[in-house]
């Protein structure tokens, strides 16, 4: 113990440097934008290999469960191709299922249990993955693409503090924001609907097709409670998820047809 | 007068100095001279951009000078505060949070090192200081020279935070090296600074 002691006091100067730096790189990486994405470029592909060889083990026990949401979805993706290709005439050039184009990807590293949850995919910049690009499930969005390297992804999850989505109510349209208050990954907050939105337990949630990041109606789940604030006119509402994030382990990456076009007006003040 | 030393303290790295040397040695002197280069360097020198738009390889950042000139007895503890602090304050002003806090912090680091290998034959006479008064300009150029090139390879290899795009990190820490050298000197002519 005392040889412990004369050894942290002798070298004091050396771990008072290390503590320093360590201060100084944190505040880099959390501070400037540059060494951020870098930082995130490095990270994710780093832990992408080695998530990537946990993940094949993992996904070897639930092949039955994604054959079985993989037959659900192509039946749900024929009965709309069915759909389309019958009596309805198209008389706008694309309607809004086709401005996107739909990578499939699987993810190799997932949590629901810090307040800032991320995700990683194993598709990337090879794939034509890009940051700020939507991710989807079949029951409903999982977050955005925030930093890609060349075989990887990384996913802010909507189960992130700084995570807002733009969802309406599906029956009168009346739309407000979705963030997650709480801890609990089933429970997502909608905030900003004003107080005379007629409605009930039970509505259902939808993306609202405001920001072209999901595609519009797409759904996320239904009213759970709503109250209103003192002094606020506008409703909480609890909205349980369709989608257990806890659970996926293939989600879809949609790559809006026309993002630059419509970025080059966003830089127009 | 010989100075008492405490016999009992607390280690050497952690002791500044007594406190006679503490009185005589942090005077006003050290504090304008932080002022004034900090906001030399962070007011004006920040907005000369020698290279032109198509160039950004010449930056002149020559407050590094501060922490080579602070007195011989600082102790390592201190020369790191030192260095934590200084870089915060520049950062303030180029709105990098970080990036010059570690490359202060690692020449503090590495100043006790570079004066040891530097140190002339027979030891440093008491009371000197590393400045061109007491050992030269000679001595001070390399001194100088050395700590100033790990700084800016240090600070641009954080700036541009990828080995991948090492020549540039070199470019730069050449051309910058040159400007700010020429600087210091400049800067020591003409203050000559004496502690």
């Amino acid at each position: 113990m005392q040889n412990l002691i004369q050894f942290l006091l002798r070298t004091g100067a050396l771990f008072l440097f290390i503590g320093l730096e360590l201060i100084c790189f944190s505040l880099i990486i959390r501070k400037n934008d540059h060494q951020r994405q870098l930082y995130f470029q490095y990270s994710s592909s780093l832990t992408g290999k080695v998530s990537a060889q946990f993940q094949s083990f993992i996904d070897y026990w639930s092949l039955r469960e994604v054959s079985d949401s993989l037959l659900n979805e192509n039946a749900r993706l024929r009965h709309l191709l069915y759909q389309s290709s019958g009596a309805t005439i198209d008389t706008l050039p694309g309607d809004s299922t086709r401005l996107y184009r739909i990578i499939s990807a699987r993810v190799i590293k997932n949590s629901v249990n810090a307040r800032n949850n991320y995700l990683v995919l194993d598709k990337g910049s090879d794939s034509g993955v890009r940051s700020g690009m939507g991710v989807l499930h079949d029951k409903g969005p999982v977050g955005i693409v925030i930093a890609t390297s060349r075989r990887f992804a990384k996913v802010l999850s909507i189960l992130h503090s700084e995570a807002m989505i733009s969802a309406a109510i599906k029956r009168n349209n009346y739309f407000g924001s979705l963030v997650w208050r709480s801890n609990n990954p089933e429970k997502m907050r909608l905030e900003a609907v004003p107080k005379h939105a007629d409605l009930r337990i039970g509505d259902t949630i939808v993306t609202s097709g405001q920001s072209v990041v999901f595609p519009r109606d797409l759904v996320i789940g239904v009213v759970d409670t709503f109250w209103i604030e003192r002094g606020s006119s506008f409703y909480s509402i609890d909205v349980t998820l369709d989608l257990d994030i806890s659970r996926i382990n293939h989600a879809y990456v949609a790559d809006y047809t026309w993002a630059a076009e419509l970025d080059s007006l966003d830089v127009i003040q | 007068m010989p100075m008492s030393r405490i016999i009992h303290g607390p280690p050497n790295w952690i002791v500044l100095t007594s406190y006679n040397e503490l009185r005589m040695q942090v005077t006003w002197t050290h504090v304008l001279r932080f002022i004034f280069i900090i906001l030399l360097q962070g007011l004006i020198l920040k907005r000369i951009y020698l290279g032109g738009p198509h160039f950004n390889f010449l930056s002149i950042l020559f407050y590094p000078v501060l922490i080579m000139l602070l007195p011989m007895k600082t102790s390592k503890a201190l020369l790191l505060l030192i260095g934590f602090a200084l870089g915060f304050a520049i950062d303030m002003f180029y709105e990098s949070p970080g990036v010059h806090m570690s490359a202060c912090v690692f020449i503090a680091f590495l100043r006790p090192w570079l004066l040891k290998i530097m140190e002339p034959r027979g030891g440093f006479p008491i009371n000197s200081n590393p400045n061109a008064q007491d050992f030269g300009l000679v001595w001070f150029m390399q001194y100088s020279g050395i700590l100033l090139f790990l700084f800016l390879f240090f600070y641009f290899s954080v700036e541009v935070f990828t080995f991948s795009r090492f020549l540039e990190i070199f470019l730069k820490t050449l051309s910058s090296f040159v400007v700010s050298f020429l600087t210091i000197l400049l800067y020591i002519t003409i203050f000559n600074p004496k502690n």
